[in-house]
């Protein structure tokens, strides 16, 4: 199931959904464009297509690398453009700052790769719904800060991807989604999302729905994956 | 101009009879006030005790025996229920799952300032706190006391590592039944009764989402937790560490957050 939906604040204030996902063969990615920034939406999506066109992009053991791969070249463009160092910068802090959350699924378990916040959904073997929400405060990890030279904290420049494995003994489902869906993990929709989730189906019409029909609760941009 | 005996006055008259045709009510006596343990009648609402007229002969033995007492006969000859006025109110309930260990206790600050009032602030509702460590304390639903501080704070100086997750688990078993209900003396004027309701439950769990307990027990606290937590109620819990919050979805959770911000 993929849902990306706009949040009702940025619908308020004009912003496009900075959100940005794809889906195959048990790979799932997404991208979370960092509200501060002008042009998240862009870097989202620029990012997905380039690393979609990477031939090994779903094969966990390059994940990493992929990653690099594509910034470089989203970096070699963007020096083509911009020569003046500081515009330079500027366009990086305008458009790559975003969170990136990846979910493979393999034979035994799932494994989640995460930089930034996000949320790990899970249905565990006794069908029941979990919100995971990794949050690290009001300066979040992205991965462009390893090419910002003005950084208020050199430790800005060391984060990597988190890893967290989920045997498939322990879970029937593992999903990835965006911050956006806190009211969902919240349970002011009472619960009534978890079908959804839980479904082996495909119900992303009926799931839209909810979600739309509520859509005053979601302030920030909507994304699930599971 | 409407003639006398038309279908118009037999209809006015069928819609507004006239005063002499409206059938007497009886008159409902006031009862006298009541006296702390004086034995009283029940008179639930829309159950009036309807007076029975007791067969005679061979069938006199086939009367069904009513399970509610009756008043006694009014000088008239009638039965004239007591009324029992019950207030049904319905209060939400909040179990806090405390875990009482070192790497609790290295957090004592961080707990103790920062989850706990965010549990207490919920000031109208019922509270009960399961503390768990090597052994399990089980604070009961306090319904109109307060629970006693010194429940409520983590302690900074606890050493040992070993904690019973798994019987703190199925200790819910205590508190958690299936329509609470309960039912105590109104301190309204106007009602006998109060009957109070659980109405919703939120769990709200601290620490490390590991236990030391066996398999076996494992299994059994996450089937029975697991059930209990598909009837609606909503919990959250607080792991001290990142890798700890997949252990704390394993037991169905459903909202896991983490204590620690860094990266």
């Amino acid at each position: 199931m993929l849902i990306s939906k706009q949040g009702f604040g940025h619908y308020n204030a004009g912003i496009n959904n900075q959100d940005f996902c794809f889906e195959e063969n048990g790979f799932k990615i997404l991208a979370d464009g960092c509200s501060e920034g002008k042009f998240s939406e862009i870097g989202t999506r620029l990012f997905m297509q380039i690393f979609a066109s990477l031939p090994d992009h779903a094969k966990l053991e390059k994940f990493e690398e992929n990653v690099e791969t594509t910034f470089q070249k989203i970096l070699d463009f963007f020096s083509s453009v911009w020569t003046d160092p500081d515009r330079y910068q500027e366009a990086i802090t305008n458009n790559l700052l975003f969170t990136i959350v990846a979910c493979f699924e393999l034979e035994d378990r799932f494994v989640v790769k995460m930089l930034g916040d996000g949320y790990i959904v899970t249905v565990n073997r006794h069908r029941n719904v979990s919100f995971l929400k990794y949050f690290f405060g009001k300066c979040p990890p992205y991965f462009a800060y390893h090419y910002c030279e003005h950084l208020q904290d050199e430790r800005f420049k060391n984060y990597t991807f988190k890893t967290f494995e989920f045997l498939k003994t322990d879970f029937l489902k593992v999903g990835i989604a965006t911050d956006g869906i806190e009211p969902i993990a919240k349970g002011l929709l009472k619960n009534s999302f978890d079908v959804f989730l839980q479904s082996e189906q495909d119900v992303v019409f009926s799931a839209e729905g909810i979600i739309l029909a509520n859509m005053n609760l979601f302030f920030d941009d909507v994304t699930i994956l599971i | 101009m409407s003639k006398k005996g038309s279908k118009l006055d037999a209809f006015i008259e069928k819609v507004f009879p006239s005063k002499e045709e409206i059938p007497k009510k009886p008159i409902m006596k006031t009862t006298k006030p009541r006296q702390v343990g004086e034995e009283y009648s029940e008179y639930y609402h829309g159950q009036g005790t309807q007076g029975v007229k007791p067969l005679e002969g061979e069938n006199a033995q086939e009367v069904p025996k009513t399970t509610k007492p009756t008043t006694p006969a009014s000088p008239e000859g009638k039965n004239i229920p007591k009324r029992k006025y019950i207030k049904y109110t319905q209060k939400d309930l909040t179990i806090l799952l405390l875990e009482e260990s070192a790497d609790t206790s290295s957090l004592a600050d961080i707990i103790n300032n920062g989850i706990i009032p965010l549990v207490k602030k919920k000031t109208d509702n019922f509270f009960a706190i399961i503390r768990y460590g090597e052994k399990v304390d089980v604070t009961p639903i306090s319904l109109f006391e307060k629970i006693p501080e010194e429940k409520w704070v983590v302690k900074s100086d606890v050493k040992t590592s070993a904690v019973d997750l798994y019987s703190a688990l199925l200790s819910f078993k205590k508190i958690v039944k299936k329509d609470f209900v309960c039912v105590c003396t109104s301190k309204d004027f106007f009602y006998d009764e109060e009957q109070i309701r659980i109405a919703n439950i939120e769990i709200y769990g601290v620490g490390s989402a590991q236990s030391t307990g066996d398999q076996a027990k494992k299994e059994e606290a996450t089937a029975y937790f697991n059930d209990l937590l598909k009837d609606g109620i909503q919990s959250k819990y607080f792991c001290l560490q990142i890798e700890q919050m997949k252990e704390a979805a394993s037991f169905g959770f459903r909202s896991i957050g983490c204590l620690s911000k860094e990266y």
